[in-house]
């Protein structure tokens, strides 16, 4: 919150009134009247670069000097940095709890991502030396989303589990990252199943420990995670599928409609986004798939399911009863 | 804009802040309905996320209706800007008959229509000009430019659009770009703009949109200023090639004098820009301040090597990282947690957003790549640096 005229004037109204005590005015009233400024934002995003410049200048340097330094040398160097981060961590952090627990120092989630990613890293640069797991050797990225999982829960770090989800899907050969392509490479058949297997098991995870109460507010990472996958799997095949596209966009529209309708139920905002969106982008596929007819029709037909869309979304946000 | 719209702005502030002090634990919950009681929602205000769903919801639908007209109407190049003009004043009437709703004035679709409406119009007024009237081209781009400040312009003040008063200031500066000295007049109407959009950022009596779009324009004209005096920016007479002007300056332009003026403001002006933020305690400023000094630390590396860029990054993190926890622990340690009106905590301020933010780019840098697909034959060679989130390299 900025300075603002009509906050300030609201808070001396709202005292006047008796609805605010003086103990309740202090703060709002100057950072209302621009007295009281926080730097919280500018201190987390001076970490964050920070962090990554260290550990994209060190992993440059290494990466050079890896003859002069030696592999058994840099896997040790990398893995102490990576210890003392985590265990910097660990004395800082709250006790375990299978609630959400507050960051204790500005740096706590920094810190332990450094340490986490130096972890991971350390992990492959041994895995590409001593090649233990052979042909196996995408085992290690099971390793690597479970490492970060456990860091995760223990720490409570949505930033952590995302990873985590990202890392078990791409040992399943698909990458949630948009600068390592959608669905990977290879089979794109095989992809396809294996994104929806791996976004409803992602999905049921999360669904069946929020229930359960552990780390129930981890629920919108798998679940989000979970859809993305799916509905990007539908869409894969509507659009990457052949001649058997239209099954694809009814399996879209159906798993879409069912997305659309738990999210709705349990007013869960972005997995709704995400079943719309991928419902009118498997739709464009049918309304302009094939050749001949009025092509003018068609950007008609468009817009009408577009603004069908929209009124949905509308009266869902209303029924949602959502800020 | 019409005086209901700025006087619900106005309750809108206050049920935004009265939001942040209940998060924040600052007042109860009986405190806090009883804000909303006296202060009733004006308009439907839905949660960002379904407002981005609208806007691109509205622009599909735009598109798609402006793509069945030219393929209906398939009009020849000297009347395409009829139908353009046509669609882009439809497209800004549907836009202001949506912001005089209070159910649908906030919800995304205003931005959606003005956006693709001026566009419309810039277009219209831009084949107009070249394919009707065949005014020469460079005399068309520049009426263009400034048709396209007018309109953003306007557009900012009628919808209180932040991101349009500064795509006014864009087209603005470009044009000027164009024209002789255009270098010296980015100084000169940066100046102007940054001093004159200041006298109204903390302005009672303007809407609080209207406040923004100040501040919008005042970023503008600092950028613009310092984009001008750049060290590397005058190097590559960068602002001559934007106004196609580049060819017409001679080998020793700009002079020994100006080199040094301008290294000299390279340094000065971000750190100006970072003092007056702080003097003033405004963080757009301090914000803004230290990106131009991370600018100017750029440009410092490019014409001085006497460091390993290795170093440079990784000294540059630690700096950074030290700097950082020097000024949390500095101010935590002042009375209150606070020294001189700043403070690390969060006042008020939902950091869901802030997180979101930094999830992306974690995701997009350090998410590992998917495993390649299983080949005949093939024995393996080990994960190399990339699965543990480090991309392909340490």
């Amino acid at each position: 919150m900025n300075a603002s005229p009509e906050v300030a004037e609201a808070v001396a109204a709202l005292q006047a009134a008796g609805v605010l005590t003086a103990g309740e005015c202090g703060r709002p009233g100057r950072v209302a009247r621009g007295e009281l400024v926080s730097v919280r934002s500018e201190i987390r995003a001076a970490l964050y670069v920070g962090v990554l410049l260290v550990v994209s200048g060190a992993g440059l340097f290494l990466r050079d000097n890896v003859d002069r330094i030696g592999p058994s040398a840099i896997a040790g160097a990398v893995g102490l940095a990576a210890g003392a981060c985590l265990a910097w961590a660990w004395r800082r952090s709250a006790p375990p709890s299978w609630g959400e627990s507050a960051s204790t120092h500005a740096a706590f989630d920094y810190v332990l991502l450094l340490g986490a990613l130096l972890a991971a890293a350390d992990l492959a640069w041994v895995e590409t030396q001593t090649k233990l797991l052979g042909p196996g050797w995408p085992l290690h990225l099971l390793v690597v989303a479970l490492f970060y999982g456990a860091l995760a829960y223990r720490f409570d770090s949505r930033m952590l589990l995302s990873l985590a989800l990202a890392s078990f899907a791409a040992w399943r050969g698909l990458s949630l990252s948009v600068a390592h392509g959608s669905l990977g490479t290879g089979d794109a058949a095989r992809l396809r199943w294996e994104a929806l297997a791996t976004g409803a098991l992602f999905a049921a995870l999360g669904i069946v420990a929020a229930r359960a109460g552990k780390k129930a507010h981890f629920e919108d990472v798998w679940v989000n995670a979970g859809a993305l996958l799916v509905l990007g799997g539908l869409l894969s095949g509507v659009f990457g599928s052949g001649e058997a596209w239209p099954a694809w966009l009814l399996a879209l529209l159906a798993v879409s409609a069912a997305i659309a309708a738990a999210a709705y139920r349990w007013k869960r905002t972005l997995p709704f986004a995400q079943a719309a969106l991928a419902a009118y982008l498997g739709l464009l596929r049918g309304v302009f798939s094939g050749s001949g007819g009025a092509f003018e029709a068609r950007f008609l037909l468009a817009a009408m399911l577009g603004g069908a869309a929209l009124a949905t979304i509308f009266f869902a946000q209303r029924r949602m009863r959502l800020p | 804009m019409k005086g209901e719209w700025v006087a619900a702005e106005r309750v809108e502030e206050v049920r935004a802040a009265a939001r942040g002090w209940k998060r924040a634990g600052a007042i109860g919950e009986g405190t806090f309905e009883e804000i909303l009681r006296r202060t009733p929602e004006p308009r439907t205000l839905p949660a960002l996320l379904w407002r981005v769903l609208a806007f691109f919801f509205g622009t599909f639908i735009l598109l798609a209706f402006a793509a069945f007209f030219v393929v209906a109407a398939r009009p020849n190049p000297s009347s395409a800007w009829v139908l353009c003009a046509i669609l882009g004043t439809a497209f800004l009437v549907l836009a202001d008959l949506q912001a005089r709703s209070p159910s649908l004035a906030l919800r995304g679709g205003v931005a959606a229509a003005s956006f693709w409406g001026i566009l419309a119009l810039v277009g219209g007024l831009f084949l107009l000009l070249e394919e009707t009237l065949r005014v020469r081209e460079a005399s068309g781009l520049d009426l263009v430019l400034a048709g396209a400040a007018l309109l953003f312009g306007l557009a900012a003040w009628r919808w209180g659009n932040a991101a349009f008063a500064c795509f006014s200031a864009g087209a603005l500066f470009v044009l000027l770009a164009r024209v002789p000295h255009g270098r010296l007049l980015w100084v000169v109407a940066g100046v102007a703009l940054s001093a004159a959009a200041g006298r109204f950022t903390d302005r009672a009596s303007w809407a609080p949109s209207h406040r923004a779009c100040a501040w919008g324009l005042g970023v503008c004209g600092i950028s613009a200023v310092y984009a001008a005096v750049n060290t590397w920016s005058v190097d590559r007479r960068w602002i001559e090639a934007l106004g196609g002007r580049a060819r017409e300056l001679s080998e020793a332009w700009p002079g020994v004098g100006a080199w040094a003026v301008t290294i000299v403001a390279t340094a000065l002006v971000p750190l100006a820009v970072f003092a007056r933020g702080v003097v003033r305690r405004r963080p757009i400023l301090v914000d803004t301040g230290l990106l131009l000094v991370a600018l100017s630390l750029v440009t410092l590396r490019a014409y001085v090597h006497a460091l390993d860029l290795r170093v440079v990054l990784a000294g540059a993190g630690a700096l950074l990282l030290a700097a950082a926890l020097a000024v949390n622990r500095w101010l935590r340690g002042g009375p209150g947690g606070e020294r001189s009106g700043f403070t690390a905590d969060a006042v008020f301020t939902d950091e869901a957003g802030f997180r979101a933010v930094e999830l992306l780019p974690v995701l997009v840098a350090h998410s590992p790549a998917a495993r390649p697909p299983d080949e005949p034959g093939f024995s393996g060679g080990g994960g190399g640096f990339g699965g543990g989130g480090a991309g392909s390299s340490y």
